[in-house]
């Protein structure tokens, strides 16, 4: 087989620990991170993880990476994680070279129809730092509603970064994916 | 009778929603957003009778929730409609506490 010309989904392995660490490093963090339109870059500093983050996050039960993928380079990753009738989507990376393209619509399209068809959950649940009010709006333009549910930043566990304010928080978002099976 | 087995589903750990927050579970096909407004808990269908789409994650206004498409308001305490453009009320279910959970169904 010659090289694919359009980018594909596959679920991770932990032979895709280091690339998916590079990944979201580059996008969450330093000035790898700026190049994108949105990051963390300006709210943290340290790491967003590490290969022990994404192997607990390949290895928990009911939880995968997927990956978006073109000519064996990852180009966007997130985690999902089933729980219940909800499922979690979570550590979010676009390649930040390949950012503003639509590769996010796409892998954040195919996730909740994994969630929905393979899982049958009818709810997908985020957490986003309530600074990053470029990244809620996009989500909320994808159907997502904040909640006003709030929950702590893990300030002092370095595994999640060195914040440069105080006042980072998470707000959980939801979108209903019931109903829009066909 | 344990709440689960009367129908009811579980919301949440009882103390998990705070006031101005909300949060969505289904009984059956039916969505249901149990909000906290200054510390009680109030259940409705969330579903704008006005163009069918999602209702909770609008702007509240003491207990009228402002549906976030066309600024539609409900009393989330009766569903009763407030504001134009819907004219149908939304359902509203009651709300239990119990086992150190918050529970809600829909018991139409």
């Amino acid at each position: 087989m010659t090289t694919s010309s359009q980018p594909t989904y596959r679920m991770a392995t932990a032979a895709d620990i280091p690339a998916i660490v590079a990944l979201v490093e580059s996008a969450y963090r330093g000035e790898s991170g700026r190049r994108g339109w949105t990051t963390e870059s300006d709210l943290l500093d340290g790491q967003r993880t590490d290969a022990a983050g994404v192997a607990d996050a390949l290895s928990r039960p009911g939880s995968c990476i997927l990956l978006l993928e073109h000519d064996g380079q990852p180009l966007a990753s997130c985690q999902l994680e089933r729980k219940g009738e909800a499922a979690y989507f979570g550590m979010f990376a676009v390649d930040p070279a390949r950012q503003a393209g639509g590769l996010g619509k796409r892998l954040l399209g195919e996730a909740e129809r994994l969630a929905r068809e393979d899982w049958g959950c009818r709810l997908m649940e985020m957490t986003v730092i309530v600074q990053r009010e470029e990244l809620i709006a996009w989500y909320e333009r994808r159907g997502y509603r904040r909640t006003g549910q709030f929950a702590p930043f893990p300030y002092g566990d370095e595994r999640f970064g060195i914040p440069r304010r105080g006042d980072l928080r998470f707000e959980v978002l939801v979108k209903r994916l019931a109903g829009e099976a066909a | 009778m344990s709440p689960a087995a009367g129908g009811w589903v579980r919301v949440c750990r009882q103390g998990e929603l705070l006031p101005g927050e909300f949060k969505l579970v289904f009984d059956g096909d039916t969505p249901i957003a149990v909000y906290n407004i200054d510390g009680a808990y109030y259940a409705i269908e969330d579903t704008c009778t006005h163009d069918g789409g999602d209702l909770a994650g609008g702007e509240v206004f003491g207990f009228e929730v402002e549906c976030p498409r066309h600024g539609a308001r409900f009393d989330v305490r009766t569903g009763a409609v407030t504001r134009p453009p819907a004219y149908e009320p939304i359902a509203s279910f009651p709300v239990r506490e119990d086992e150190g959970a918050i529970w809600t169904r829909d018991d139409r």
